[in-house]
């Protein structure tokens, strides 16, 4: 029973709360083993019609206002504030301008639309606004709002909660999915959990004590999780601890927008080119029919023993059904030649993702990846954490689209290739969809009946630019520093003070700095000072400031403070600063509104 | 008893505004005892909060509505089939009803009624119902051939209607551009 929260929860909680799918799995904290289920989550299918299903489409529809009435439901939720689920879905092909689509997308998005409401993208005038958080509180709203419906004997506010974030969200987008998670009603004390963790952890509670057999010390095992809209890459691994195995988990790869739906969407794109070249042409709707007729093609196509060629049919528009309908056959080589070889591409260790090569996913105000070659980010992201005698002996995939052999394979057989065929592979395919919930759980529960733990600490190094001292030349920026505020791998529940020369901190003007992470230089230490770095090795987000009061400061101009960094039990990063002289202490928080003033 | 009562209670108020005044009364807790005494507890029944209110929609038509959002049947259904070719009706078949397919295995999660393939024998139990097993020709062997395994649910997981009395006919809305 070590550190358990929240002593008097029944259940243990996991929400993945998705690019394009949120789910929620539970396990009552009493039972043993841990078999956490799915809760179905009612929602609106249409005006009046509530279906219960086991995912909340991550998809918030903003109705007009004579629609509201007939969107309520049982679940208490306010439709003038948006409509969350399947109907909102459906909707993004109709009425595309009232739907927020890849909320979560914006919400590590560091430029603009985190806290802003400006979603819908580009929406006219007379639809109203919302923000990315505004719109991750109302799909956590509505999960916690199908949780008492189920369980009105067990609130939510007082079950070990746990909540998924990709691996790759920064500390800035970690704290605005906290804020949302307690504006929607999760208790205090839920706890963050990176998702590719999260699968290992659904494949340990699948094990059961033989992960102890499939994995040895100084293995380590690759995570690949790729969800609807982004693939997180993450390295776990195996080492021994006083006679036992234990788990790290050793590195993250950075934020990679590119996901199961985009392959559907380049399938799709390939078949309405196809349409044209036969001299058919489609609306919007049609479009979004034939996006989820390219997903049963996919999976259809791409199976073990897939047909050659699949026929694709999109139904014509109001009552011209059969006669608008449109048909084209699909080969399945082309298919694998769009789904796998343009995803998947077979690359050597050597290869790099190519920074210019044409995707088409530009439109929609998103830094969608150039280059969706999963292989070679997979590439990337090995040669910049292991050495070639510790390449991944083991593999686990994970995400709906693992569900195709060919792709899985292909996966498979490169990484492979890299690291000298020793490779073992995991995939359950009923787990795919889910082993992020499934996961969450399990590890919710561990967490008050004990079992195996991954460790890890923070996944990335963090600094705060200073700038040095020395002559202003007009015109000209001066020169920064980055000062190493957490190493890599900083514990949960641990603090640490930052060495540093005293930092006078402005009495009632903001105090800001600039804010950097680093997936990539893992041996830095708190308090090194860096006065030059590649482009690559630090990526910047949002600004952390301070604003200091006259009451905090008494009468002095400024506040000599220093800074000290701490990880929450809970997973949380913060950064306080603490005056030199006297006990004050202050946190500092950080700053996502659109940066229209530059820092002082 | 109690659910009884209630149902005379719920339809005495719907056809009766005398009636419907006296429970009236009876639920804000006013004295109705010189009326009929039962009927001060009537009004809820453990377990079955609503089991005086009969369904706004019928289940048939909320079944129907899925169907026609999700796989589009009505309309294909309801289409002049003698003016388009057999491979015309086929194209647009196929999607339709693998979509109404889908849409019945997930409210219904249909299954056979035996577990035996066509062609094999079965045992059919002595106090089978004449609705789960049919007996086709005579005899006195209580096994027996299958020539169709049957079908069930095993679940019945319908959409709920939450919508206005008035709209609960409607199967699908009228879509209007502007």
């Amino acid at each position: 029973m070590s550190n358990a929260p929240s002593s008097a929860a029944q259940f243990a909680v996991g929400i993945d709360l998705g690019t394009t799918n949120s789910t929620v799995a539970f396990a009552p904290l009493s039972s043993e083993p841990c078999e956490p289920e799915l809760l179905p989550i009612p929602q609106i299918v249409q005006p009046g019609q509530v279906e219960s299903r086991l995912a909340l489409p991550s998809f918030l529809y903003l109705p007009r206002e004579g629609e509201r009435e007939s969107l309520e439901t049982s679940l208490g939720l306010e439709p003038a504030r948006g409509v969350a689920g399947n109907y909102a879905r459906d909707q993004a092909a109709d009425n595309p301008q009232r739907v927020v689509v890849a909320a979560k997308s914006w919400l590590c998005y560091s430029r603009q639309g985190r806290s802003e409401a400006v979603l819908p993208w580009q929406a006219p005038d007379e639809v109203p606004r919302v923000s990315a958080l505004d719109c991750t509180t109302r799909f956590l709203e509505h999960l916690v709002a199908a949780w008492q419906a189920a369980h009105p004997e067990a609130p939510l506010n007082g079950q070990q909660v746990v909540l998924t974030v990709p691996a790759s969200f920064d500390p800035a987008a970690r704290e605005l999915t906290r804020q949302a998670a307690l504006a929607a009603g999760l208790p205090e004390d839920f706890v963050l959990l990176e998702e590719p963790q999260a699968a290992v952890y659904c494949w340990l509670s699948r094990q059961g004590d033989a992960w102890r057999r499939q994995v040895g010390a100084g293995d380590s095992m690759l995570v690949v999780d790729v969800g609807g809209g982004t693939t997180d890459l993450t390295l776990v691994t195996v080492a021994e601890d006083d006679g036992q195995l234990v788990l790290e988990r050793t590195a993250v790869g950075n934020h990679l927008l590119v996901g199961g739906d985009n392959m559907d969407l380049a399938l799709a794109h390939l078949v309405s080119q196809q349409l044209q070249a036969e001299g058919h042409s489609l609306d919007p709707w049609q479009s979004v029919s034939l996006w989820h007729a390219c997903r049963a093609a996919k999976e259809r196509l791409l199976a073990e023993d897939g047909p050659d060629e699949h026929t694709i049919s999109v139904l014509g528009r109001g009552s011209s059904l059969i006669g608008g309908t449109i048909s084209t056959t699909l080969a399945g080589q082309q298919a694998a030649a769009v789904l796998v070889d343009g995803f998947f591409p077979r690359c050597s260790l050597d290869d790099r993702p190519q920074p210019h090569a044409s995707s088409g996913f530009q439109d929609i105000g998103l830094p969608y990846e150039s280059d969706p070659a999963i292989t070679r980010q997979v590439a990337a992201f090995l040669a910049d954490h292991t050495t070639a005698d510790a390449l991944p002996s083991h593999l686990l995939v994970n995400g709906g689209v693992f569900r195709s052999p060919a792709i899985r394979d292909r996966l498979c057989e490169t990484v492979a290739a890299w690291c000298g065929g020793r490779l073992t592979q995991y995939t359950d395919p009923a787990d795919l969809d889910h082993a992020v919930a499934l996961g969450a759980a399990y590890y919710g529960w561990t967490k008050h009946r004990g079992g195996v733990r991954i460790r890890g600490g923070t996944a990335r190094a963090y600094y705060i630019g200073i700038e040095t001292a020395g002559l202003a030349i007009p015109g000209m920026p001066r020169p920064l520093r980055a000062l190493c505020v957490a190493p890599q791998g900083m514990e949960e529940g641990t603090q640490a003070d930052v060495p540093s020369e005293p930092v006078g901190v402005v009495v009632g003007a903001p105090a800001r700095f600039r804010f950097f992470s680093s997936t990539m230089r893992g041996d830095d230490q708190v308090g090194q000072k860096l006065d030059r770095w590649q482009d690559d090795e630090l990526v910047e987000s949002d600004p952390i400031e301070l604003q200091l009061t006259s009451q905090n400061a008494g009468d002095e101009p400024f506040v000599p403070v220093r800074f000290q960094s701490r990880v929450t039990e809970l997973g949380m990063f913060e950064l306080w600063c603490h005056a030199i002289e006297g006990e004050d202490r202050w946190k500092m928080e950080f700053n996502v509104r659109e940066q229209d003033e530059a820092p002082q | 008893m109690a659910l009884g009562t209630a149902f005379r209670a719920f339809f005495g108020s719907l056809f009766n505004s005398e009636t419907s005044a006296r429970v009236q009364a009876a639920l804000d807790g006013e004295d109705a005892t010189e009326q009929a005494t039962p009927r001060i507890e009537a009004p809820q029944p453990a377990g079955e909060p609503a089991a005086a209110k009969p369904p706004a929609r019928s289940e048939a038509l909320t079944l129907l509505a899925a169907l026609q959002r999700e796989a589009r049947l009505v309309d294909l259904m309801q289409e002049k089939l003698e003016q388009f070719s057999d491979a015309q009706v086929g194209a647009a078949a196929r999607p339709c009803l693998q979509q109404s397919a889908a849409v019945l295995e997930r409210v219904f999660a249909l299954a056979p009624v035996v577990e035996q393939a066509e062609g094999e024998r079965v045992a059919v139990p002595e106090d089978a119902s004449p609705a789960a097993y049919q007996w086709i020709g005579e005899g006195q062997d209580p096994t027996g051939q299958v020539v169709h395994p049957g079908w069930r649910a095993t679940r019945v997981d319908l959409p709920q209607w939450t919508g206005r009395d008035s709209d609960a006919r409607i199967i699908a809305p009228a879509q209007v551009k502007r």
